[in-house]
């Protein structure tokens, strides 16, 4: 009788921790690893200079996704190893710094939240992910963070 | 574990949960001054109140559930109108799952023309998004495996002391229970709800390659609908919030996957007379505001 109730009782709460999604099973160690963001801050105008050299490599996306803007130069390019509650900063021209915070991992995805002057987000990301954050005044322009990991 | 009393388990649940009668409180205090079991049932008792509570409150407080019942089921719409395969796709595709041509052009075609699927999809959204990403967040910072081992532990050994002979006092009975039931019972709002998702998924799933008026022939689903929902692996970015000072605004242009769009976000000073702050000339950026 009791060994039943015991059992009932971990069906029961088993149902409740498994409400919470597969992701329940994931072992902890694997939340403890260190991943590694690129952070590129790109400075957007609309001076006439085209597309920095140093960011040829995505020149066809940033004129794609930034039509409002003709001129993107790169002003610094940060490769963050972070582990989990672990942030970095990155400089932006004129302004308070960017600053990442790795939140966690699950299922390879990387949660993060970035902050910068005015605001802040939570994403998730990929292995491989990249995504923008723009919009911040700074010396020469409109700051574009492009986050890659 | 050694022998704990079936009171004092009952009191020490009471106590974590900040509701012991003053006079009962020097008993427990003493039991966890004393006994080792004492102190580690209400170490498990707590790590899974944490666990999910505070997540799920966040949650609730966050999310009206009145009438998301009917939105998400459609009562002011004809069933037939709607199609659960392009309703989960919609809701997978807004979480940057990415998906064939075909799907993407049917799943906004059927959007554009059935004003009950966009209220039933923003619903399943709301609920996904009251217990999944709470709960996802939990996970992170509980090992759920091994508090389950320790639960489970616990609980065996309070049955070898007693010996599965002996029968049970309704004492006994309630104070066993009470580690799930008492939960449960703070929580039933929060599992009514969950229910009622459930529910919601299970009525809609047996509807999924079933033809109907609208598709003679059912179309392929490309991933099985559970996956689809709760279990996908995240193949896109993806924006859980967004949050912005006095004086700014924010939008976000969504990215595609298939064409190789990242999202974008913008966090941009608010306008006056017309030009950006300390941005001035700079055209306005396109996104959608939050």
């Amino acid at each position: 009788m009791m060994n039943r109730i015991s059992q009932l009782a971990l069906v029961a709460l088993s149902a409740l921790l498994l409400f919470a999604g597969a992701s329940l099973a994931t072992p902890r160690a694997a939340s403890a690893q260190q991943v590694n963001v690129t952070v590129t801050v790109i400075v957007a105008s609309n001076s006439g200079s085209g597309v920095d050299a140093s960011l040829s490599a995505h020149a066809r996306r940033l004129q794609q996704q930034f039509s409002q803007f003709d001129s993107f130069s790169q002003s610094t390019r940060r490769s963050l190893a972070l582990a989990p509650g672990q942030s970095g900063s990155v400089s932006l021209p004129g302004a308070r710094p960017a600053t990442i915070l790795l939140e966690g991992q699950r299922n390879g995805t990387i949660l993060l939240q970035v902050q910068v002057p005015g605001g802040s987000t939570d994403i998730r990301l990929p292995p491989g992910g990249t995504i923008f954050l723009a919009g911040t005044p700074v010396t020469g322009g409109t700051a574009i963070l492009m986050i890659q990991t | 574990m050694s022998h704990l009393d079936p009171d004092i388990q009952l009191l020490i649940e009471l106590y974590a949960d900040g509701e012991i009668d003053a006079a009962d409180r020097p008993r427990v205090e003493a039991a966890l001054e004393s006994d080792p079991a004492a102190r580690e049932y209400l170490a498990v008792v707590e790590e899974l109140r944490d666990a999910v509570r505070l997540p799920v409150e966040a949650a609730l407080e966050r999310v009206s559930f009145d009438g998301l019942f009917d939105r998400v089921m459609g009562d002011a719409a004809p069933t037939r109108l709607r199609n659960p395969e392009l309703e989960l796709l919609a809701m997978a595709r807004a979480d940057g799952e990415p998906l064939s041509d075909t799907d993407r052009e049917r799943v906004q075609t059927y959007l554009a023309s059935t004003d009950a699927a966009k209220d039933a999809v923003a619903g399943l959204g709301e609920l996904r998004d009251a217990f999944v990403l709470p709960v996802e967040q939990a996970a992170e910072r509980v090992d759920f495996e091994a508090l389950g081992r320790r639960i489970e532990t616990a609980l065996d050994a309070i049955d070898a002391e007693r010996g599965s002979s002996t029968e049970l006092t309704p004492q006994q009975k309630r104070s066993m229970w009470t580690t799930v039931a008492a939960f449960v019972g703070e929580h039933r709002a929060v599992f009514a709800s969950a229910i009622t998702a459930a529910a919601v998924v299970a009525l809609m799933l047996p509807m999924i390659n079933r033809p109907t008026a609208d598709n003679p022939v059912a179309p392929e689903v490309a991933s099985p609908a559970p996956t689809v929902i709760n279990n996908y692996y995240l193949t896109s970015p993806v924006v859980d919030s967004v949050e912005f000072e006095p004086g700014y605004w924010s939008g976000v242009t969504p990215g595609d996957a298939d064409a190789d769009i990242a999202p974008v976000i913008w966090i941009v000073p608010e306008t006056k007379d017309g030009e950006d702050e300390g941005a001035s000339a700079e055209p306005a950026p396109t996104g959608t505001p939050l």
